[in-house]
């Protein structure tokens, strides 16, 4: 009996210390994983960019699986839907995770290409993340699906030769908060127009009304 | 007094485990530090904290410290200077969550050397600095 015990003890101290040598979850895919896994995964966008990233490329083939993938994806809502707390932890963890359906795809994609230098800061993330980030991105952007309300109204007022990184830089924003004084947005309860939720009180929900918004040291707003 | 060494064994073990993904990246870091620097003796908190604290020219030219978004008192609240979004607290005493995934911890310490340092920080240096936020709050 007690050898048993002994040799049972000592199967799940050897199996306990060999996983933890060996668990590591960490993968460095950190050097520009934003454009390297955009090559990669997303062939057909990123052509143009395909010398450049030679060097880190890995070859995964999903030639003509890609294009089916396509079709599929959009209709996966659940599957979308279950990225999203993934979107808004990583990219709201340093600002206000804007619904994607604020900018076309080609802005999406254009940002998730660029994220090593994502408004002078690396933002880059993991293979995993970034995934499934790129594709809740494209799936729910203005041009995606059927938008309305503000979503709609920004959408439209794109150029369609314009890219805007920024929804603060399509036309319809600009309008719209034409009347905010510099001094209002650079108060350092607000600090930038990037900071939606500063003033609109139910940005977060994707609820932008006009009663529901209060811009501090000034109040609501009116007309 | 077999059986108690068995137990102990055993104790140590799972102790081992339970703060071992923090712990085993320090030892990562410790190995790499060692590596480039061979008279590195070990990680220092006071010199984690010089790097925490002192400014440099940074992100968009601004001069900042790590301090400038996560402020002088590591348990308290931070705001992130340039888009003024709250951050919760650095200091894994007062903020039980912090250090506790590697991936992310690897992802920031990349992200804001870069911001305060424009480089990464080197295997040391990161070291340090988690010395200090581990020991921060005590």
């Amino acid at each position: 009996m007690k050898k048993y015990l002994t040799y049972g003890i000592g199967a799940i101290l050897v199996a306990g210390l060999s996983i933890t040598a060996i668990a590591d979850e960490d993968r460095e895919y950190t050097k520009k994983s934003g454009a390297y896994f955009a090559e990669t995964e997303y062939k057909s966008s990123y052509k143009e960019h395909e010398n450049g990233y030679k060097e880190h490329h890995e070859k995964e083939r999903y030639e003509h699986e890609d294009e089916e993938r396509e079709e599929h994806r959009y209709t996966n809502k659940q599957r979308l839907m279950g990225y999203k707390p993934i979107y808004v932890q990583e990219c709201g963890s340093c600002h206000m995770a804007y619904q994607p359906e604020f900018l076309p795809k080609r802005s999406w994609i254009k940002m998730m290409k660029n994220l090593d230098d994502h408004f002078q800061t690396d933002a880059t993330l993991d293979k995993d993340e970034y995934k499934k980030i790129y594709e809740y991105l494209v799936a729910n952007a203005a041009d995606s699906k059927s938008v309305g309300g503000e979503y709609e109204e920004i959408a439209d007022s794109i150029k369609p030769n314009e890219t805007p990184l920024r929804i603060s830089d399509t036309p319809y924003f600009k309008k719209e908060h034409r009347k905010i004084s510099k001094e209002l947005i650079a108060q350092k309860e607000v600090k930038s127009i990037a900071n939606c939720t500063a003033c609109h009180k139910e940005a977060d929900r994707g609820s932008y009304d006009e009663n529901e918004i209060i811009i501090p040291n000034y109040g609501r707003w009116d007309d | 007094m077999r059986r108690v060494a068995l137990m102990t064994l055993i104790a140590g073990t799972l102790s081992f485990m339970q703060g071992s993904e923090i712990e085993s990246y320090l030892n990562e870091l410790r190995a790499e530090a060692k590596a480039q620097n061979p008279s590195f003796k070990g990680f220092d908190a006071k010199r984690g904290e010089k790097i925490f604290f002192s400014k440099h020219i940074g992100k968009r030219g601004k001069e900042i410290s790590c301090a400038s978004c996560h402020t002088d008192d590591l348990s308290r609240e931070g705001e992130n200077i340039f888009t003024g979004k709250k951050i919760e607290p650095l200091s894994p005493v007062a903020n039980p969550k912090r250090l506790s995934k590697v991936k992310k911890v690897k992802k920031w310490l990349r992200r804001n050397f870069k911001d305060v340092y424009k480089r990464e920080g080197t295997a040391q240096e990161k070291g340090d600095v988690l010395l200090f936020i581990i020991s921060s709050g005590k």
